[in-house]
């Protein structure tokens, strides 16, 4: 049985942002405040938070009947897209703001120079500033703790229906520049390495950081399990099982590059082979599935997370832009090329981690 | 047979989370039915007066046979759309919801879904889940891999105390069921990093 401590639940709620606005505007802070997470969450669909240069205020008024803040030239909108579309065109760093109004129309202040203590007795403002979001209550700001600190605001935290997108968006903002703290890990030398080396044996790691990004962005209908059982030898790294339908992925990670143990020394050196070999591995945890469930829909995906360098050797300190992305574009070729030739294996998904390399 | 409750739950979720994340899955539709009647025991309501009952899966995920009938019922009639694992709602679905939340029978129950719905307007939908997950009948569930009935006598109490604990660190009456809804989940969720050491 979970007992509640009732000091830890009025810690809780003193630190909430929603249970202090209700406590600061009562109902029709918290109502104004929902407005606000809507208009957000359709904002951040079409603006990337990661490229907001300057600070984003969005705010609504308490009170319905008043009119909108009266500051000049403002531009008007119905549709967030179109906002956004305005926003995007002009990458110069600014203070700009949005105001909901009554009526859900949007108002649109490239350059906003109000002073917020002007509003936050009579509004609901949000401010999202360096991949912050928070939020003014009376004069105290209150942060928006990010679960997943990888997305720039908590409002832009996506919810994939199809795992395919998924992966993409994993190695594009997980991967590339290996933001994940678990994945940071992988690295010899951790987060504040050059990325040249993994540790020894990181596949832990990877299949850790990959079940916890599925786990936040899978919605509440996937259920993510690492180190399944599909054949007597073998687990495959993670399942995903879609709950009250006949869907299941299986997931098979392998990476490529060099790992280096604690004494400097080269422990494995993983060429485009590994991905070929994760390929048929992937190939026979199918066939296995397909003779343990054949009601179910079986998915394969093969994702190869590609730290290769070129010319590392285990003295090998830094390394040269040219080196350190000489396997950024190198594709892999698969023979045989299972994706093509089987409707239930995905193309591979090859995820290429950048290194941080020595100017020169 | 079909529940006329479920039968109107159904939709009036669908139609919440198709508008923030464009659908839904049957998964989704369950799991903020439950979280919708655990609402209504904040209000001091018993878990009877929902008018359907909730199980778990051994996966941990709730279930109800009342609303997987008119999940199945809504997609056979056109007023949702089934693709793969999700569902959305079709203009039909929208023009009978409209009908339907007029009704006494059924707007009492709008409230306990709005405040359901709403906290994914502030949570990422994942850890809504890993939290709900938390809650003490669905853990022991997951702990033994076993399939049961929810909110039976004695798990009705342990949340009754639990909101009410809720209700006096909140320190006043209200509306908008979002607020208990988030404080709830935050507390299942630090559970959760508690017992992870995370």
């Amino acid at each position: 049985m979970i007992y509640l401590d009732p000091d830890k639940v009025k810690e809780i709620v003193n630190s909430l942002y929603v249970s202090r606005i209700l406590e600061a505007y009562g109902e029709t802070g918290v109502t104004t405040l929902r407005d606000v997470l809507e208009t957000l969450h359709r904002l951040f669909q079409f603006i990337e938070p990661e490229l907001v240069k300057g600070s984003l205020l969005v705010f609504k008024l308490l009170d319905s009947d008043a009119s909108p803040i009266d500051l000049p030239n403002p531009q008007r909108f119905t549709n967030p897209q179109h906002l956004a579309q305005e926003y995007v065109i002009d990458p110069t760093p600014r203070n700009s703001a949005i105001q909901i109004c009554s009526n859900g129309d949007l108002m649109f202040w490239k350059d906003f120079n109000l002073d917020v203590t002007q509003l936050h007795n009579r509004a609901i403002v949000y401010l999202y500033r360096d991949r912050q979001d928070a939020f003014f209550i009376r004069e105290n700001q209150c942060i928006v703790p990010n679960p997943s600190p990888v997305y720039a605001s908590v409002f832009s935290i996506p919810t994939f229906r199809f795992l395919r997108d998924a992966l993409e968006d994993y190695k594009r903002r997980w991967i590339r520049t290996s933001r994940c703290r678990i994945f940071c890990t992988a690295w010899h030398g951790g987060e504040k390495s050059f990325r040249l080396f993994f540790i020894n044996g990181p596949e832990s790691t990877m299949r850790r950081s990959l079940v916890q990004f599925l786990d936040t962005v899978f919605g509440g209908s996937a259920e993510i399990r690492p180190e399944q059982v599909v054949d007597e030898t073998h687990p495959v790294d993670i399942k995903v099982t879609w709950m009250f339908s006949n869907r299941l992925a299986l997931i098979e990670i392998k990476w490529l590059g060099k790992s280096i143990n604690e004494e400097g020394k080269i422990t494995q050196n993983f060429t485009d082979y590994r991905a070929k070999e994760g390929a048929q591995q992937l190939a026979d945890y199918l066939n296995t599935n397909y003779a343990e469930v054949p009601t179910h829909q079986t998915r394969g995906y093969l994702v190869v997370i590609d730290g290769r360098r070129r010319g590392l050797s285990n003295s090998s300190k830094s390394i040269s832009h040219h080196d350190g992305f000489w396997y950024e574009d190198k594709e892999i070729t698969y023979n045989p090329a299972f994706h093509l030739t089987r409707e239930d294996f995905e193309g591979p998904v090859r995820m290429f981690a950048e290194p941080i390399c020595r100017a020169d | 047979m079909i529940n006329p409750f479920a039968y109107f739950d159904s939709l009036s979720i669908c139609k919440r989370l198709q508008d923030t994340l464009g659908n839904a899955t049957i998964a989704e539709i369950y799991l903020f039915a439950y979280l919708s009647c655990l609402l209504s025991l904040y209000e001091k309501l018993p878990a009877s007066s929902w008018e359907y009952q909730f199980s778990i899966t051994k996966e941990g995920y709730p279930y109800s046979v009342a609303l997987d009938t008119s999940v199945q019922d809504h997609i056979n009639n056109g007023l949702l759309d089934g693709k793969e694992y999700y569902v959305e709602l079709t203009e039909s679905g929208k023009e009978v919801y409209n009908q339907l939340r007029t009704l006494e029978l059924n707007y009492w129950r709008e409230p306990f879904i709005e405040g359901a719905c709403s906290t994914i307007l502030a949570m990422p939908i994942g850890i809504i889940r890993k939290s709900i997950s938390q809650e003490s009948e669905i853990k022991s569930a997951l702990d033994l891999s076993q399939s049961r009935m929810l909110l039976t006598d004695a798990e009705q109490d342990v949340i009754y105390k639990q909101f009410s604990t809720l209700s006096s660190a909140i320190g006043m009456e209200v509306k908008e069921l979002m607020v208990p809804a988030l404080v709830w989940l935050k507390c299942l969720s630090e559970q959760e990093d508690f017992e992870s050491g995370s």
